[in-house]
């Protein structure tokens, strides 16, 4: 059964997304419904804020659940802002890098302290 | 090109340290002072609490405040906010202000209210929402990152003539030379190199899928015609659309200056996203 799921990012956290806690909150959602096997359609229609913060909570850290192949084929995206895009665009870059790479991933948390995100 | 009164400022600390190390009280005097920009206020303001912070008494000397000087700073609430002064409001200025916590969804709508909402900004609500996002990145990045005490300090002015607004942000934490000297690759670097090193996406100091808010932040900028300035130990990086520039400096901040300016005119900003959301993945 391949119904496709849809969220409505707005109902769940209102027109500003701003927080990781906020962004690990929405990943359980997708995690559930990606580990099903169904698609998921991300839909941000009337959200204005979003940050890179919220982001990397939660689509960032699939790629550490799932594969690069399966989230384009799973996940979909609709009505999110031009901000919004560039800023996921980078956040995904980011986390397939950080994934996806054994060594880039051992690199940074072998050089991982305590401070500054740059 | 100069510097906009950064190694004052900082001279300014130093001074400000010795006395409180020496006497334990500082007097600020503005003789001389014909203006205060935004990233002085935000300095100066939270030089303020940090040196209250740490015991200090602290005396303004209201009366080598020039007429003009003076008006600013009740305009933007300083005065008002450090308990010297109960007159505020007004004009061309953004209010100073003072975040001794994160709390992203009142400093969102500071800038919503206050920076983006006076009226004088022609740029569509999109581009609002846009510019919000940006800043937001410095102020994330500014208490996760900065290990400030006392906070992080802000203060914004808008420049009629050139069209301009712009917002400063200090903190008075280990500054962005120190967070990233932890790791091996920036640690050989110079404060201004390893500032430049923090910029650019991926390089984080901290384990995880990290490492993007201040590379958004660049991009925006550079993408939008805009200018930031960061200070940070001895370090200095300016970014704008032509790149960065990385002067001497003569003294060094322990904490961290951001400093971003935006011209407020749709025409400049060239940031319609070329990313399709089928791309995206």
């Amino acid at each position: 059964m391949n119904d496709t799921i849809t969220i409505l990012v707005h109902d769940l956290f209102g027109e500003n997304l701003l927080t990781p806690e906020e962004g690990e909150r929405l990943l359980a959602v997708v995690h559930e419904g990606l580990s099903s096997g169904r698609p998921v359609i991300l839909d941000f229609a009337g959200v204005r804020i979003v940050t890179s913060a919220f982001l990397n909570a939660a689509i960032g850290r699939l790629y550490g659940s799932f594969s690069h192949d399966d989230i384009r084929q799973l996940l979909s995206i609709e009505n999110l802002s031009d901000i919004g895009r560039f800023t996921l665009k980078r956040v995904v870059e980011n986390s397939k890098a950080y994934y996806e790479s054994p060594e880039y991933r051992g690199a940074v948390d072998a050089a991982s302290g305590t401070a500054l995100e740059a | 090109m100069t510097l906009p009164g950064y190694d004052a400022l900082c001279a300014a600390h130093d001074t400000a340290l010795k006395a409180l190390h020496e006497d334990g009280i500082v007097i600020f005097a503005f003789d001389g002072c014909t203006f205060l920009n935004q990233h002085a206020v935000a300095f100066l303001g939270g030089l303020v609490r940090y040196l209250q912070s740490r015991g200090c008494t602290v005396q303004f000397k209201l009366s080598s405040l020039e007429t003009a000087v003076r008006n600013n700073l009740r305009k933007n609430g300083f005065l008002r906010d450090l308990g010297f002064d109960h007159r505020a409001g007004g004009n061309n200025t953004i209010p100073f202000r003072a975040d001794p916590t994160q709390n992203e969804r009142a400093f969102l709508a500071y800038l919503s209210d206050d920076w983006l909402g006076r009226g004088w900004v022609d740029v569509s609500d999109a581009l609002k929402d846009a510019i919000c996002c940006a800043v937001l990145e410095i102020y994330a990045n500014a208490f996760e990152h900065g290990h400030s005490t006392v906070g992080v300090f802000s203060c914004g002015q808008f420049y009629p003539i050139k069209q301009e607004i712009a917002l400063a942000f200090v903190d008075f934490g280990i500054g962005i030379p120190q967070s990233v000297s932890v790791v091996p690759e920036a640690a050989a670097l110079s404060d201004s190199l390893r500032i430049a090193w923090a910029l650019e996406r991926g390089n984080t100091s901290k384990k995880g899928n990290r490492g993007v808010g201040l590379d958004i932040l660049r991009s925006f900028v550079q993408v939008n015609n805009g200018k930031m300035d960061i200070v940070s130990h001895s370090g200095f990086v300016r970014l704008s659309r032509s790149g960065s520039y990385s002067p001497p400096r003569n003294h060094r901040f322990p904490g961290t200056i951001f400093n971003i300016t935006l011209k407020v005119d749709e025409k400049r900003y060239a940031f319609k996203s070329e990313i399709t959301t089928e791309s995206i993945f």
